[in-house]
């Protein structure tokens, strides 16, 4: 066969190739949307998202469930996003370049593989038992927390990473400090990028029920918690409850999918939101 | 006097020798060329004076480098002040992305500059010795990234005037512009 007539057709295969594997997923991701809105839209109302479960949870609501979450995200991010942001910036402009930022390095990529049932255990031992927090919203978050270290580390370390050090040049050039230099100019250009972490972190952060299983979550609680150290329903684990044990599964089958519903609704709330907040960033690098 | 003055310097990239005992003397309000073979090292001599290669790591000076008498690798110099005495010009435009003024504001501001009209009367005073006040005074608000790149060559001088260096380093600043930018630095310095 004529040798352009053969590159064109590799090209065209190729080129089809890739198209339709990305259309695969974005059809998989679609069906499993639309299998769960399908499945969990008849459930939810206002009362389903105000009330606490009733009937041995084959009725009412979710909202301890939902509240205890939130608790949870904002928990767990208030702890992992300073030290973890701190701790890139450590790594990438003040940490000397050698085996030690290796090691930290390595040491955060093997910690993002652990799975999260070990975190958990790790909380319950920790945070539960030696630090006597008992089983609470304080005890889940730093777990939790300490989960999505890795990510929020590794994506601050990657974005500050990328950007060139004509700018840090530039900045000590004309006489600014290490940290005025982080302050003014490499952290605020590194920010879109390090959000990006954030959310990917909150995301995981709130999908989650291992880490939580034995250092916060709660079978059933019929009132909302008081303090950080009550203990706090949440919706991974409340699906996991309704989809598993209780009294009656029949009944139990399209609350769970409403509850699954909800939870992928505040994922998609917190990356809508976060999605805006890097855009403004962008926007406020480019333009101030 | 000699305002700069170098002595028997050799400067190390680890173990590669980039500078051969070199001595020299600047005098002041003199505008100096060092000229070479690419690679030959003329940037990194002069990155001495404002110890910009103190940024890369395993480099390694001997002798002594003096301005205004002093060693300024000596022991306990504060590298920040030094270098808001020797301004520097890069070889490819480096603006932040921030806003013409603040651009120029910035080497002011990170040196306890607050006073507002103070900072509003040395931008347009610096943007004016760099001969690009005409071209920006009505876009003092956009970002510098909007410029074009002799313009944006002007802006970090700009940004250098702005702090009153009494020694600039220009490291072929108009390597990356055209011939039309090139003659306005050029007539600039």
């Amino acid at each position: 066969m004529d040798q352009t007539l053969k590159k064109r057709r590799n090209q065209q295969v190729a080129f089809s190739l890739v198209t339709v594997l990305t259309y695969m997923i974005v059809l998989v991701l679609i069906f499993i949307l639309a299998f769960i809105i399908i499945r969990g839209i008849g459930v939810i109302n206002w009362e389903f998202l105000s009330t606490p479960p009733t009937d041995g949870m084959t009725g009412g609501g979710i909202l301890p469930a939902i509240v205890g979450t939130c608790y949870l995200i904002a928990g767990s991010s208030l702890f992992a996003f300073p030290i973890g942001i701190m701790s890139g910036i450590y790594m990438n402009e003040y940490a000397p370049k050698g085996k030690l930022v290796r090691f930290i390095r390595m040491i955060t990529n093997n910690l993002s593989g652990i799975p999260s049932i070990v975190f958990g255990l790790f909380g319950m031992s920790l945070f539960v038992n030696k630090l006597e927090f008992g089983d609470s919203i304080v005890a889940g978050s730093l777990t939790l927390g300490i989960l999505c270290l890795p990510i929020v580390i590794r994506t601050t370390e990657e974005a500050l990473k990328a950007i060139p050090d004509s700018f840090r040049e530039g900045s000590y050039a004309l006489g600014a400090t290490k940290l005025q230099t982080i302050r003014r100019v490499t952290l605020p250009m590194a920010l879109p990028n390090i959000t990006t972490g954030l959310i990917l972190s909150v995301g995981r952060v709130s999908g989650e029920t291992a880490p939580i299983l034995f250092t916060c979550a709660a079978y059933f609680l019929p009132q909302l918690p008081h303090s950080v150290l009550d203990q706090c329903m949440a919706l991974p684990y409340h699906l996991y409850v309704l989809t598993t044990s209780g009294t009656d599964l029949e009944l139990q089958r399209p609350i769970a999918y409403g509850t699954a519903l909800v939870l992928i609704a505040i994922v998609l709330v917190v990356n809508i939101t976060a999605t805006i907040i890097r855009k403004y960033f962008a926007n406020k690098v480019k333009m101030n | 006097m000699n305002k700069i003055e170098v002595k028997d310097v050799d400067f190390y990239y680890g173990n590669f020798k980039a500078l051969n005992n070199i001595t020299l003397d600047i005098e002041e309000k003199k505008v100096v060329a060092f000229i070479g073979p690419s690679g030959c090292g003329k940037s990194t001599f002069l990155r001495i004076f404002n110890r910009m290669n103190d940024l890369i790591p395993l480099t390694r000076l001997t002798g002594s480098v003096k301005i205004d008498n002093i060693d300024i690798y000596q022991k306990g110099i504060n590298v920040d002040e030094l270098r808001k005495k020797v301004g520097m010009v890069f070889q490819r435009p480096n603006p932040f992305p921030k806003t013409v003024f603040d651009n120029v504001a910035y080497g002011l501001s990170v040196n306890g500059v607050n006073d507002k009209n103070f900072i509003k009367e040395k931008v347009e005073e610096s943007l004016r010795g760099a001969a690009l006040w005409e071209e920006v005074k009505d876009k003092l608000k956009e970002s510098a990234f909007a410029l074009s790149g002799g313009q944006q060559q002007r802006l970090c001088i700009a940004r250098a005037l702005a702090i009153s260096p009494s020694i600039l380093l220009m490291d072929e600043p108009a390597s990356a512009l055209d011939p039309i930018s090139t003659a306005k630095i050029e007539e600039l310095i």
